[in-house]
């Protein structure tokens, strides 16, 4: 996995380190409640712009979260190179994209499989590590 | 003290009644448009303004002037920057009267469209630290004669009471930002972190319940309460959300920007060098501040990734009614006939999304300016 280039003292990554980790991820779990239950969902995402994110998810309750314009959140974690453990978090409020956006490989596929597309604004950003 | 200089009672009158007039809990804006007009009247000037000193402290980044209207600004033009008389006072850092503008040596002349003027007085305005916030310039006594030794010492006196007023209000913002901001976090970590936690609690006992013999009718009613919390918990999630973003906002435009031109200049090795009209946060809607913020991040992100620059200026100004928002850098800069990129059109977008313009000029090797512009009531 990608190291953070730079981070804060107390382990906070900065944002443009957080969009760097961002684009280098396919995969993310989406955090939303389900049946009054937390449940992280997988999803296919892709960086557009380094302004937004889209995400492409075969889970229905992907699907309707973004109908209702609920806030979600988008995780991504890996390990660095001396085995620290890093995390992304993206929220804001979903909503359902147009196929018309720019769509990479893996998320035109995951289209073709029967996943909906959502789009995140990326309201807040925030990376940590350790 | 400057108060002791001043012999003539109805005159130490005056002054009182001028520190009186201006009032402590105005914005800062407000607060500096009183200041000139109550010194303005307190000798009975024609004109009279304040200039207020750029980080730099060369060089005035904002000028609030009373006796002109709009039309008369507007046909001058740009505001002065601090060239001339005005520099003067800001280098001699102490009063300056002059009968006879124009033939003082550092005298440079007015603009097209400006009155004339010939009598001056320039007094720096110090706040309570004795650092030097700007200056009072004003011209032209009504009744024609030139200032006089006392009519300086009545503006000293007044300068320092208006700088403490001020520092008064720059804490006072810094103070219910502070709070607000503390208030806030306190409500959104509670909301989460207890408020939310518990109805998963429930969930998972009413879910627990489901797996159960139980009647139809009592499946269904627990179902149908199980989608009722799930919809207060997007609720209260939305609500977290709100909150954190309108702290965001509560935190000043100026402190936001100074704070991104820091996190640039320690931890990315660019020296950047800021140079902000002082009190913007007043003067730029929220819209207009949200975009402007988010304009100069992709800014100082793109000279971080791709300009190799050393140095990078950064002045953000108030034109009329623009934001003005300048960068420079000495990088490696690009071939602009090659084509912008998407990080570039993204910038001309959003500036036009608030009534302004993205302009880039750049050359290989001779680094890059940008400079973006909002409507500042957005």
């Amino acid at each position: 996995m990608t190291e953070p280039r730079k981070r804060e003292a107390s382990g906070a990554i900065e944002r443009d380190t957080c969009l760097d980790l961002l684009e280098g991820a396919p995969l993310a779990r989406v955090v939303i409640s389900v049946k009054c239950l937390p449940v992280a969902l997988p999803a296919r995402i892709s960086l557009v712009d380094r302004g937004y994110l889209l995400l492409a998810s075969s889970d229905p309750a992907v699907h309707q979260a973004a109908q209702r314009k609920d806030v979600l959140s988008v995780q991504i974690d890996g390990l660095d190179d001396n085995g620290m453990v890093w995390s992304v978090m993206v929220s804001g409020i979903g909503s359902v994209a147009s196929e018309d956006e720019p769509l990479s490989g893996p998320l035109r596929e995951a289209l073709n499989h029967g996943a909906s597309l959502v789009m995140l604004p990326l309201s807040v950003v925030v990376g940590q590590h350790g | 003290m400057a108060y002791h200089r001043i012999q003539e009672p109805a005159r130490l009158h005056a002054l009182i009644d001028a520190i009186l007039l201006i009032e402590a809990d105005a914005s800062l804006s407000t607060l500096l448009l009183r200041i000139v007009e109550t010194a303005t009247k307190l000798v009975g000037a024609q004109y009279g303004a304040l200039g207020v000193l750029a980080s730099n402290g060369e060089t005035l980044s904002r000028f609030i002037t009373y006796g002109m209207d709009d039309d008369q600004i507007a046909l001058i033009g740009e505001s002065p920057q601090g060239s001339g008389l005005l520099g003067e006072t800001i280098r001699l850092a102490k009063p300056l009267r002059v009968d006879e503008l124009s033939e003082h040596e550092s005298s440079s002349g007015f603009p097209p469209n400006h009155p004339p003027m010939h009598r001056f007085l320039g007094v720096p305005v110090k706040t309570g630290t004795g650092r030097i916030y700007g200056n009072l310039y004003l011209t032209d006594p009504l009744d024609g004669s030139p200032f006089s030794q006392s009519d300086q010492f009545l503006v000293e006196a007044f300068g320092r009471a208006a700088g403490i007023v001020i520092d008064q209000a720059l804490l006072r913002t810094h103070m219910r930002e502070f709070t607000l901001s503390e208030e806030r976090e306190r409500i959104a970590r509670d909301l989460h972190d207890t408020v939310i936690q518990r109805l998963f609690g429930v969930g998972l006992s009413l879910q627990l319940s489901l797996s159960g013999q139980i009647e139809d009718s009592v499946r269904e009613r627990i179902d149908k309460s199980l989608d009722d919390l799930n919809e207060t918990i997007h609720e209260i999630r939305t609500t977290i959300f709100e909150i954190d973003q309108e702290d965001e906002q509560e935190i000043s435009l100026e402190r936001r920007i100074s704070a991104l031109t820091v996190e640039v200049g320690s931890r990315l090795g660019v020296y950047a060098h800021l140079v902000m009209a002082p009190g913007i946060s007043d003067d730029v809607g929220v819209r207009c501040a949200q975009h402007a913020l988010q304009a100069l991040r992709e800014i100082l992100s793109n000279i971080v990734r791709h300009s190799q620059a050393s140095i990078v200026d950064v002045n953000v100004a108030i034109e009329g009614n623009m934001l003005v928002l300048t960068v420079k850098d000495n990088g490696v800069g690009f071939n602009q006939t090659s084509g912008s990129g998407s990080g570039l059109r993204n910038l001309a977008s959003r500036a036009r999304d608030v009534g302004g313009e993205c302009s880039i000029s750049s050359e290989l090797g001779r680094g890059t300016l940008v400079q973006w512009t909002a409507n500042r009531l957005d």
